[in-house]
């Protein structure tokens, strides 16, 4: 039984707006962000692998590949046209067929294993429009996923077109995150890491635009986007466990990052009018306890230098201890 | 013809192997900056820790994929890592156990600490027969452990609970290539004790430990770490079928024991085996010194399909001993 802290999930479920329990299209508020997650709703709480459960199975692996994934979305109240958008490693789209069950909205997405086309990283998109409150509210919801197994080989370790997560140019407002995975297809950002990310505009770059960074841990800064539409933070380091124990370098700390716009634009969607464009975007991203949390360099070359030293000493000593020391022989002029 | 068989067992086949190793050092280091990629079954230390390496050491991925339930080694996974072991067998039987004495990275690099304490003047060391004897197991230990760790991961072992996932590649976070040969490319992020776990603080306690013993241990003792290194017992495994093979005609042989004192492993049956054709044993690694040192013609010899590529002949020795030392 995979434990959940109830603060955790708690806390984290008012940051992205989950559960909301009403199916109401028109009823959501301006705030409610669309977040993608691989954890179905209610299990959120950056609980991915075996971070529910220091020595337990790992539940998921980035690197375990499977024949199909999983993606939830946070709410219930999707509008009717909401689509999902699978853009794939070598940039062909598919759509996602979103279906609603005992876990909310989810969609699959197909991720068969040795197929060499889709080792990589896969971007995944959920929007919806809908006019309420004379206002178009067009919500995004994005995820990078990654579709690798070491054991499938790295030829595209050197390809940075492999390494760039595919957009799809038409998304109204969309977060972009590059240098995510290493070559190795790694994932690679850790607390206290300078993260930056950079929203596109129906496909460009686009200033002034507020970026609000919230982890899991309740943490959250807000920046604007400069000229080059980028937004930077750095990360708190926020995982401290109380026992030593308890510490798990593979946790995966949940991180939602949100870009809203809004802006005066006279329209019509189907058959409603409205005066103002509200699109909030967001994506959802992971990242894990700094190297420096848990490794020692002063622990490690102290551990080879004591040990170089001590069988070099006894080396040493075995050596002088085999040395005989010199005896003149004399002839023995009688034998 | 005769020619190019003369100067071929005239030749030095010690500064022949300095240049390869060099070469092979630098390819399978830094090979990946070519975009080179040998794959992920090479019979050789070329460190997965290593970023830029051209080819993954096949120990890495042994462990890996032998991490799985039991029903799984017939289905799908299982493919894959009968797939790798038959890749790793085909690198394995062109070169035989010439990928330790040519291409490991690991074993160039006690090859040359080895010069260095020549430059010193340091003697060195050997062990006694019978230290030799118990210490050579070691190897098929640590390949077993290699083996059986990944295994109690996803499996009970003898009704033993599941072993923790950070012992999913134990035997890498004890070997000194892990430490060491990333270092080469400027990355010196393994020489830490990792603290996030119990396993992962003995293991990587262990493998600093392991680092201090390779650098001193190739030191004082030529080619100190292979008669410990589970890719050797690996090797052996297979290396019956292998196409190069090192052979002796013991009817040839006057057990002057050249051969045994130049071997860097210290292999005593290359001098008192005469019966055996096939003379590479489990910790040979196919230096070819003993040849070099062999005063008898076509004694020992080193073929490829049956085809010999260098014998042991008196006026290459001869040539050799006014040169330089054999035992370089």
């Amino acid at each position: 039984m995979k434990r959940i802290c109830p603060v955790f999930a708690a806390a984290f479920a008012l940051l992205i707006g989950f559960p909301q329990s009403s199916s109401a299209y028109g009823g959501r508020g301006a705030g409610a962000a669309l977040v993608l997650s691989e954890t179905p709703p209610g299990r959120h709480g950056g609980a991915h692998g075996r971070a529910q459960g220091k020595g337990e199975e790992q539940a998921h692996s980035e690197h375990r590949a499977g024949p199909e994934k999983t993606w939830y979305l946070n709410r219930h109240d999707l509008a009717p046209d909401a689509a999902a958008y699978i853009v794939r490693p070598d940039g062909t789209v598919a759509e996602g067929k979103l279906e609603h069950g005992g876990n909310g909205w989810a969609f699959k997405v197909d991720t068969l294993p040795m197929d060499g086309t889709q080792d990589g990283i896969f971007t995944l998109y959920v929007v919806d429009r809908i006019v309420a409150d004379n206002m178009l509210q067009i919500r995004v919801a994005k995820a990078n996923m990654i579709n690798h197994s070491c054991g499938w080989g790295h030829q595209f370790k050197f390809d940075k077109e492999r390494h760039r997560p595919k957009s799809l140019a038409w998304i109204p407002l969309e977060l972009v995150g590059n240098d995510l995975w290493d070559a190795s297809f790694h994932s690679k950002t850790m607390s206290g890491d300078r993260i930056a990310w950079t929203v596109l505009d129906n496909g460009a770059a686009s200033g002034n635009i507020p970026v609000t960074f919230t982890t899991a841990s309740g943490w959250s800064r807000t920046v604007e986007t400069d000229e080059d539409g980028t937004a930077s933070v750095q990360l708190i380091r926020d995982y401290y466990p109380e026992r030593w124990i308890d510490f798990d370098a593979r946790k995966k700390n949940g991180l939602v990052i949100t870009a809203v716009r809004e802006y005066d634009e006279q329209g019509e969607l189907d058959g409603q009018s409205y005066g103002t464009v509200r699109i909030v975007s967001t994506l959802a991203w992971k990242y894990q306890p700094a190297r420096a949390d848990y490794r020692s360099y002063a622990f490690g070359l102290g551990v080879t230098a004591l040990v170089a030293v001590a069988s070099g000493a006894g080396v040493y000593a075995y050596r002088g201890r085999r040395r005989k020391p010199f005896e003149e022989a004399e002839p023995d002029d009688e034998a | 013809m005769t020619r190019l068989r003369q100067f071929l067992n005239n030749g030095d086949v010690s500064r022949f192997r300095l240049f390869f190793q060099i070469a092979a050092f630098g390819f399978l280091i830094y090979g990946g900056l070519l975009a080179i990629d040998l794959g992920n079954t090479v019979p050789a230390f070329s460190c997965v820790f290593a970023d830029s390496r051209a080819g993954a050491c096949y120990l890495f991925p042994l462990q890996h994929q032998v991490n799985m339930p039991w029903k799984q080694f017939l289905g799908g996974r299982g493919i894959g890592l009968y797939v790798g072991i038959g890749a790793f067998v085909l690198f394995f039987i062109l070169f035989n156990k010439a990928w330790c004495g040519f291409a490991c990275p690991l074993g160039a690099l006690q090859d040359w600490i080895t010069k260095l304490r020549m430059k010193i003047g340091m003697r060195y060391s050997l062990y006694a027969e019978s230290t030799f004897r118990k210490l050579k197991s070691i190897k098929y230990l640590l390949l077993a452990l290699l083996i059986l760790l990944p295994l109690g991961i996803a499996n009970s072992l003898f009704g033993l609970p599941k072993l923790p996932h950070d012992l999913a590649t134990s035997y890498c976070m004890i070997c000194p290539g892990r430490t060491i040969l990333p270092l080469f490319t400027g990355d010196v992020s393994h020489l830490a004790v990792d603290f996030s776990s119990k396993t992962m603080t003995v293991l990587t306690g262990l493998g600093m430990a392991v680092t201090g013993l390779f650098l001193v241990g190739a030191f004082v003792k030529k080619r100190f770490f292979c008669l410990f290194c589970p890719m050797s017992a690996l090797q052996y495994v297979f290396s019956k079928a292998a196409l190069l093979r090192l052979t002796k005609n013991g009817a040839k042989c006057t057990r002057c024991g050249n051969c045994y004192r130049v071997c860097d492993v210290g292999i005593t049956e290359i001098a008192d085996d005469v019966t055996s054709k096939n003379i590479v044993k489990d910790d040979c690694m196919m230096c070819f010194k003993c040849v070099a040192a062999c005063p008898e013609g076509k004694c020992l010899s080193v073929t490829f399909l049956g085809l010999p590529l260098y014998d042991s002949t008196q006026e290459g020795f001869a040539k050799r001993m006014e040169g330089r030392d054999v035992r370089g």
